[in-house]
């Protein structure tokens, strides 16, 4: 692109949607005020020409220099009808008539905004990838402790279950000793019974047995 | 026929197949495009020289200045322009492109004839009867000719409605010949006799208003202000019998190309 159309297609964009190639936008600006009007409007305010105006108005009335004719008042209503109407009515027919140069502009750039729209959703598309591959990795992150955490466990697990096998055959060994012990113990307390039995001869039993009465028949009641 | 491309133009002027069209009939048409009038005349008599009957240069010189993206102005003009090309497709179909710059350049007109008829001591020719009269009568003329041309012997079945029975024949025909040559009258006095009684209506109130405002009457002001919806409707009715106007002449073309 070269010269002018590279000069509009870069600033396209704070371009005039209409402009007219012998003006600058710059040139194009809000009316002056006339000299009568500023004249006026300095002197008499705001209200000075449209009272002026009205006081000429009635002195011709009342002078007969404005003739109330059929078609002066015919006119004065057409004029005035005109003016009330040109007020109310022109800011709708202004939108509407832009209205419609934005629709043929937007008809026209369909394809411009299709392309766009495409290209941002593109980018938006490209833009959530990215995002979820920074969660990926998180998620891998995460995944990888779950991993240890999970080895962790099965390691302690497998601890536990050595620890509690072991304790199992040593607590049978301590149960073996245990019964040994104690069958060594029965066995001697009953041969130290048996022997201490045997031992007793037949006077320490009569006699035994006649301690035995005697205190008995203390105890009893008289 | 005379081959003509039959292809509506989307944008007024920036189709380069936009047919063969006299400057005869588009003058009237070119004059709301930015006084390319002149400018059109130029290049006609240029190519009249060239080309017989081609005016593309004039249509394409009333183009000039307009954009692609319209301003105002310019998008007023090519609603208008739009509205009677709807005006033409639905009155008359596809062969109605080549009516089109007529019925624009008469909608326009009349149009604008009424409008300025509603000015103090203007008298527009749409007012007065015996132009709107010979005008109606002129286009009631053409349309005739056109479809004896175009049916020959067949023009005469017009005269005879189809599914009628023949007994009623002596009734019916004489009947159909005064209710299709009236139309040369009907057509005009409708709108000469609209704005005639418009801007009678307007006058009297207007010289009743100015009489009472000039004996000093209380009622002087207000018939003049009641005058002001009446202004507003005569507003109307110019643009109105404009169209109605338009259509009727597009309508009995369509009677032309058709028949029944």
């Amino acid at each position: 692109m070269l010269g002018r159309t590279r000069f509009i297609t870069q600033r396209a964009s704070t371009l005039p949607l209409v402009s007219f190639s012998n003006k600058l936008s710059s040139d194009v600006s809000e009316p002056k005020k006339g000299k009568l009007s500023s004249f006026l409007s300095e002197r008499t305010g705001e209200t000075g020409a449209g009272v002026l105006a009205l006081g000429l108005v009635a002195t011709g009335v009342s002078k007969e220099m404005i003739v109330l004719d059929a078609d002066v008042i015919a006119g004065s209503s057409l004029f005035i009808c005109t003016a009330l109407m040109a007020k109310k009515a022109s800011p709708a027919i202004v939108k509407a008539l832009d209205n419609r140069a934005k629709a043929i502009h937007n008809t026209m750039s369909e394809g411009k905004q299709i392309q766009l729209a495409a290209y941002e959703s593109a980018i938006a598309e490209e833009k959530e990838a990215a995002a979820s591959l920074e969660a990926a990795s998180e998620i891998f992150d995460i995944k990888r402790e779950l991993v240890q955490i999970e080895l962790e466990t099965e390691y302690r697990r497998r601890i536990k279950q050595v620890h509690q096998e072991v304790k199992k055959r040593l607590d049978y060994q301590v149960e073996l000793e245990n019964a040994k012990k104690a069958f060594i113990r029965d066995h001697i307390i009953n041969w130290l019974e048996k022997e201490v039995v045997s031992s007793i001869t037949a006077e320490q039993e009569e006699a035994n047995i006649n301690q035995c009465i005697a205190n008995l028949s203390l105890l009893a009641p008289q | 026929s005379s081959g003509i491309n039959a292809e509506w133009p989307l944008r007024p002027g920036l189709s380069r197949t936009a047919g063969r069209i006299t400057t005869t009939s588009v003058a009237p048409t070119l004059a709301c495009f930015n006084g390319a009038v002149p400018r059109a005349a130029q290049l006609h008599t240029t190519r009249t020289i060239r080309d017989e009957t081609t005016s593309e240069g004039a249509l394409m010189a009333a183009a000039e200045g307009m954009r692609v993206i319209p301003t105002r102005s310019q998008s007023a003009k090519e609603m208008l322009y739009l509205f009677v090309q709807d005006l033409c497709k639905q009155n008359i179909g596809e062969e109605g492109y080549k009516y089109f710059p007529f019925a624009l350049g008469l909608f326009t007109t009349i149009g604008a004839c009424n409008v300025l008829n509603l000015l103090p001591y203007v008298e527009m020719p749409t007012q007065i009867i015996g132009c709107t009269v010979a005008m109606s009568a002129t286009i009631i003329g053409g349309v005739t000719i056109k479809c004896i041309q175009k049916h020959k012997l067949d023009f005469f079945s017009f005269f005879f409605p189809a599914g009628a029975p023949l007994g009623l024949a002596p009734l019916l025909v004489p009947v159909e010949m005064i209710s299709f040559f009236s139309r040369a009258i009907s057509l005009g006095v409708r709108l000469g006799a609209n704005l005639t009684a418009g801007h009678m209506i307007m006058h009297i109130i207007a010289d009743f208003g100015a009489q009472l405002t000039a004996s000093g009457s209380v009622l002087g002001p207000v018939t003049c202000l009641a005058l002001l919806p009446i202004t507003v409707l005569e507003m109307a009715v110019a643009m109105i019998q404009a169209y109605v106007f338009s259509m009727l002449t597009t309508m009995y073309i369509r009677d032309t190309i058709e028949l029944h």
